[in-house]
């Protein structure tokens, strides 16, 4: 309960603080320094260099979170999709270094197919930043389904931390539905994007949860180039809830398929 | 120059031929059946919980006349805790707290043993779990070194206790309702190599 109702509020208190005081593309740097705050509450300060994944996971957001501040400060300067390109592989390089090292096809096959997913998820986002709300109600969407994976799968503290990702990209989503007042600027986005994709890879790499349900996952990010189909598609205030509904669908089957079908979750 | 240095490393020579017989230390390879490291730890502050390793590999060293110069290593794998209940087992080893997947082992390498009495002795040692390595310090007694009837090899066994602190390892999830000191409790079986 603490987990997600911490980061809820703090992210909501930073988004409107950070927002007011600074300016409204560092609003967004709210859901990763809430998601970072939840993390210490649960698991303490970490050591720097850190030692475990879920260490680790700290120092991902942040500096995702830095990777964007300077992303929309240079946003014309910069190749935007190739550096959304390369981060995921930094951060699995750095989270499954021993897999990398061990050269066991099955892990190298895994570290590959999680980098075509991070990129997917970055690229995604990247595409859908500027409609509404779309990319942070996906990144909510995503978190409570990947926190029910984790959970399933016995990683309690992941579980947590996914649903740390969730109620923060909450508390940013509080403030802009349904007028939006800050945009989810590329802070707000590696941010968001590099805590969700460092939890989800440490629940691929270091947990007996289901990978197939987290593979199932990815479709709430597809979701992003229907929404303009779906019922009260364009409203400001039932549009978004439309979308978010339909993403959770994907959420719910891969929830389903952590619980029913695959085995990682169940032996 | 020459001569005075042929006859100092002659006077090595003759001292050490004529000092008295000294025993070799006695090689063991940990017997793996025979051996255990068992955990207890607090539950909400109303019970011990017990758990144990079932796979553990190692050597250790017994030096009969000069104790202090023993040693051991101890290998365990991580992912065989049982503490019996499957349930509690997967998430023990999942990273809330042994984290197996990426940390499989945890290892104890003596690096100092100082005889306490005539069968006992405080071993302090480097172990690493999670990644992090601290001293932990064991309580130590040979139990007995004796011949095995069928191999005519010599048996050494060991019941070894500590304590340490699982929030110095890193082990920090849900300190407070599952307490932080962890009883160290080892028996060792060695064969002679």
């Amino acid at each position: 309960m603490l987990a997600a109702l911490l980061p809820l509020v703090a992210a909501g208190i930073l988004t409107g603080g950070i927002g007011g005081m600074i300016g409204v593309r560092a609003a967004g740097c709210a859901i990763a320094l809430a998601f970072v705050i939840a993390h210490l509450s649960i698991l303490g300060w970490p050591p720097l260099p850190p030692r475990s994944s879920l260490q680790k996971l700290v120092y991902i957001a942040l500096i995702g979170l830095l990777l964007g501040v300077v992303l929309d400060l240079l946003i014309d300067r910069v190749p935007v999709r190739t550096v959304a390109l390369v981060w995921p592989a930094v951060i699995l390089a750095w989270l499954g270094w021993q897999q990398l090292l061990g050269l066991e096809l099955l892990n190298i096959a895994r570290l590959v197919l999680l980098w075509f997913a991070g990129a997917f998820v970055f690229d995604r986002l990247l595409a859908h930043r500027a409609a509404e709300i779309i990319s942070p109600t996906m990144v909510l969407v995503a978190g409570l389904g990947m926190s029910a994976i984790a959970l399933i799968g016995n990683a309690a503290s992941l579980s947590q931390l996914a649903a740390a990702v969730a109620a923060a990209t909450g508390g940013f989503l509080v403030w802009n539905w349904p007028k939006q007042r800050y945009p989810f600027s590329m802070t707000a986005l590696f941010g968001a994007a590099s805590a969700l994709f460092g939890v989800g890879a440490a629940i691929v790499l270091f947990t007996r949860a289901s990978s197939l349900a987290l593979a199932i996952l990815l479709a709430i990010f597809a979701a992003g180039s229907i929404r303009a189909r779906l019922p009260l598609a364009g409203r400001p205030v039932w549009g978004p809830i439309a979308f978010g509904v339909a993403a959770t669908i994907p959420m719910l089957l891969a929830v389903a398929a952590a619980f029913f079908v695959a085995p990682g979750s169940t032996d | 120059m020459r001569l005075s240095s042929f006859a100092g490393i002659a006077a090595v020579v003759v001292t050490l031929a004529a000092s008295p017989a000294v025993a070799a230390p006695e090689a063991f390879a940990i017997n793996k059946p025979h051996t255990i490291v068992a955990f207890s730890v607090d539950r909400l502050g109303l019970t011990k919980m017990f758990g144990s390793f079932s796979k553990v590999d190692g050597e250790f060293t017994v030096d009969r006349d000069n104790p202090n110069a023993s040693s051991a290593s101890l290998t365990i794998d991580t992912t065989s805790i049982y503490t019996g209940f499957e349930a509690r087992d997967k998430h023990l080893r999942s990273p809330d707290f042994f984290n197996v997947q990426e940390f499989p082992q945890m290892k104890f390498v003596s690096s100092k043993v100082e005889r306490t009495g005539e069968k006992t002795a405080k071993v302090t040692g480097n172990l690493t779990l999670l990644g992090v390595t601290k001293p932990v310090t064991l309580d130590v007694t040979l139990n007995a070194i004796k011949e095995d009837a069928r191999t005519k090899k010599n048996l050494a066994g060991f019941s070894a206790r500590g304590m340490l602190k699982r929030t110095d390892f890193g082990m920090k999830y849900l300190a407070g309702p599952i307490g932080d000191d962890v009883t160290l409790i080892v028996e060792v079986l060695g064969d002679a190599k």
